[in-house]
C-alpha cells in the first residue's frame, strides 16, 4: 500500500490497518504535506492502530506521517510485530505518533526498527516498548518524548518466552531513559552505551552466566524509586562484566539464594562451577542494602576474579565494599 | 383529485428547499464547493485483501475512511 503525501485516513470506532507478509506500507510525507492516520473522533483508544504483521518489507517506511489516537482493544499506535517467526519491519522518520492510549510504537521481540530519527513521541503510555533481547532495534537520541504517562522506553525482560540471549545486543542511548521489568540475562555480548540511563524496576536485574560478556561504560543504574535494595543488582555466575565510569544506586538485594540475606550486594558473584571475571573501574555504588561487590568463592568453580581498577567510589550499605563469603 | 394530490407535492418541495437550500440563489453545496463537502465524501475502505494500491491525496480534507479491521497482503 502506497500511500501518497497530503493523504488524511481517519479510521472508525475500533477500525485497524493490518500489513501483511506480502504486503507493505508505504506512506511518505512532506513537511508541509504530511500523511495524517487518526480516528473519526479525536480520542485516544478511537481506533486500534496501525499493525504490521510479519512484513518484513524495506518498503515499510513512514515518513512525515503522525499516527494519533489508537490503542482500541489493547492495541499500540504503531505495532512491529513477530507473526510465527516472520518478523516485521519498519523504519521511520520526521514522524509524530502521539495520543494513544497504550504505547506507542510497541518492537516485538524478533522485529526489525531499522530506524525513528527525529520523530516525536507523545501522549501515550510507554513512548516505545521492546524487548531485551532483540538485537534489531536502531534507536538513536535524535527523537522528542514528551506528556506519555510513563516517559522511558519499556525494556521487558526475561519472561516465560525468553531465556538466555547468546546473540549479540546493545543498547543504544536514545535520549530517554530504559525501564527494566524482569531481568537481562546474558549468554553473549550485551552492550549497555555511554549515556544510557537504566532505570530498574523493582527486583529486576541483569543475570550474567556461561559465554556472558556484559560491558557497560558510562551508564547510570538506577531504582525506578531511591530506595536501597528496590532493584537486586548484577549477578554473575560465569563470563565477564566490564563496568568502566558508571553510576550505580537503589539495588544491592542480589543473592544466590533467597535466604543469603546477609551477603546481598550490588554485584553478587558465585562461582558455583565456573569462573566469573568483574572488572570495574571510575564507578560510584551507592544507596545499597550491603555490600558493592560480593563473592561466593564457595562453589565448585575457580574463585572469581574481581579486578578493582582506579577510580571506584562504593559506599556501602550495612556491609562492606568488597566481601568474599562462604 | 387533482387537488388532493397537488397538495401534499407542493408541501414537500417546499420544505426541502428550506431544509436543503434548493433554490437558485442558496449556498452551494458539496461538490460544486469542495470546502462544503461532508466527511462521507471520502472514499469508505471496509475491505482490502489480497491488492495493492496507491491512496491519494484527492480531497481538501479526508480523503479515506477505514471501516473494520483492513489487511493488506499484497504488492505488486
Amino acid at each position: 500500500m502506497t500511500i501518497e503525501k497530503g493523504v488524511e485516513i481517519q479510521f472508525k470506532n475500533c477500525a485497524s490497518l493490518t500489513i501483511k507478509e506480502n504486503g507493505s506500507l508505504n506512506a511518505v510525507g512532506t513537511t508541509s504535506m504530511p500523511v495524517l492516520f487518526t480516528g473519526v473522533e479525536k480520542t485516544e483508544g478511537y481506533w486500534k492502530g496501525i499493525f504490521l504483521s510479519g512484513s518484513n518489507s524495506t518498503n515499510n517506511i513512514l515518513k512525515y506521517c503522525t499516527v494519533e489516537y489508537g490503542g482500541c482493544s489493547d492495541y499500540d499506535m504503531i505495532i512491529v510485530g513477530d507473526n510465527g517467526g516472520n518478523p516485521a519491519r519498519l523504519n521511520m522518520d520526521n514522524s509524530t505518533i502521539r495520543n494513544c492510549k497504550n504505547n506507542g510504537l510497541y518492537v516485538a521481540r524478533n522485529a526489525y526498527l531499522d530506524a525513528a530519527t527525529n520523530c516525536t513521541f507523545s501522549g501515550s503510555d510507554y513512548p516505545i516498548f521492546i524487548h531485551f533481547e532483540n538485537p534489531n532495534v536502531k534507536l538513536d537520541n535524535t527523537s522528542t518524548y514528551s506528556n506519555n504517562a510513563n516517559n522511558y522506553i519499556f525494556l521487558q525482560g526475561y519472561g516465560p518466552a525468553s531465556g538466555t540471549i547468546s546473540i549479540s545486543v546493545t543498547i543504544r542511548n536514545a535520549g530517554i531513559p530504559y525501564y527494566l521489568e524482569g531481568a537481562i540475562n546474558v549468554g553473549g555480548n550485551y552492550t549497555i552505551s555511554t549515556g544510557v540511563t537504566m532505570v530498574m524496576g523493582p527486583n529486576s536485574s541483569i543475570d550474567i552466566s556461561e559465554n556472558g560478556n556484559f560491558t557497560a561504560t558510562n551508564a547510570i543504574f538506577k531504582g525506578k524509586e531511591a530506595t536501597a535494595g528496590y532493584w537486586k543488582g548484577i549477578f554473575m555466575s560465569d563470563g565477564v562484566a566490564t563496568i568502566n565510569g558508571c553510576t550505580m544506586s537503589d539495588g544491592g538485594a542480589m543473592v544466590s539464594i533467597s535466604d543469603d540475606v546477609a551477603n546481598a550486594g550490588m554485584f553478587y558473584l558465585w562461582n558455583y562451577w565456573a569462573q566469573p571475571d568483574l572488572r570495574i573501574s571510575n564507578t560510584t555504588i551507592s544507596n545499597i542494602t550491603k555490600h558493592g561487590i560480593s563473592v561466593n568463592d564457595a562453589g565448585g568453580g575457580s574463585v572469581p576474579t574481581v579486578s578493582i581498577n582506579t577510580g571506584n567510589n562504593i559506599t556501602p550499605g550495612a556491609g562492606g565494599a568488597v566481601v568474599h563469603s562462604f | 383529485m387533482k387537488q388532493q394530490i397537488f397538495f401534499p407535492a407542493l408541501s414537500v418541495l417546499l420544505t426541502a428547499s428550506l431544509l436543503f437550500g434548493i433554490t437558485s440563489c442558496g449556498p452551494k453545496t458539496c461538490p460544486e464547493d469542495p470546502s462544503k463537502c461532508p466527511l462521507n465524501e471520502a472514499e469508505v475502505i471496509t475491505e482490502f485483501i489480497n491488492t495493492n494500491r496507491m491512496l491519494t491525496n484527492n480531497l481538501t480534507g479526508v480523503d479515506y475512511i477505514i471501516e473494520g479491521d483492513i489487511e493488506v497482503s499484497a504488492d505488486f
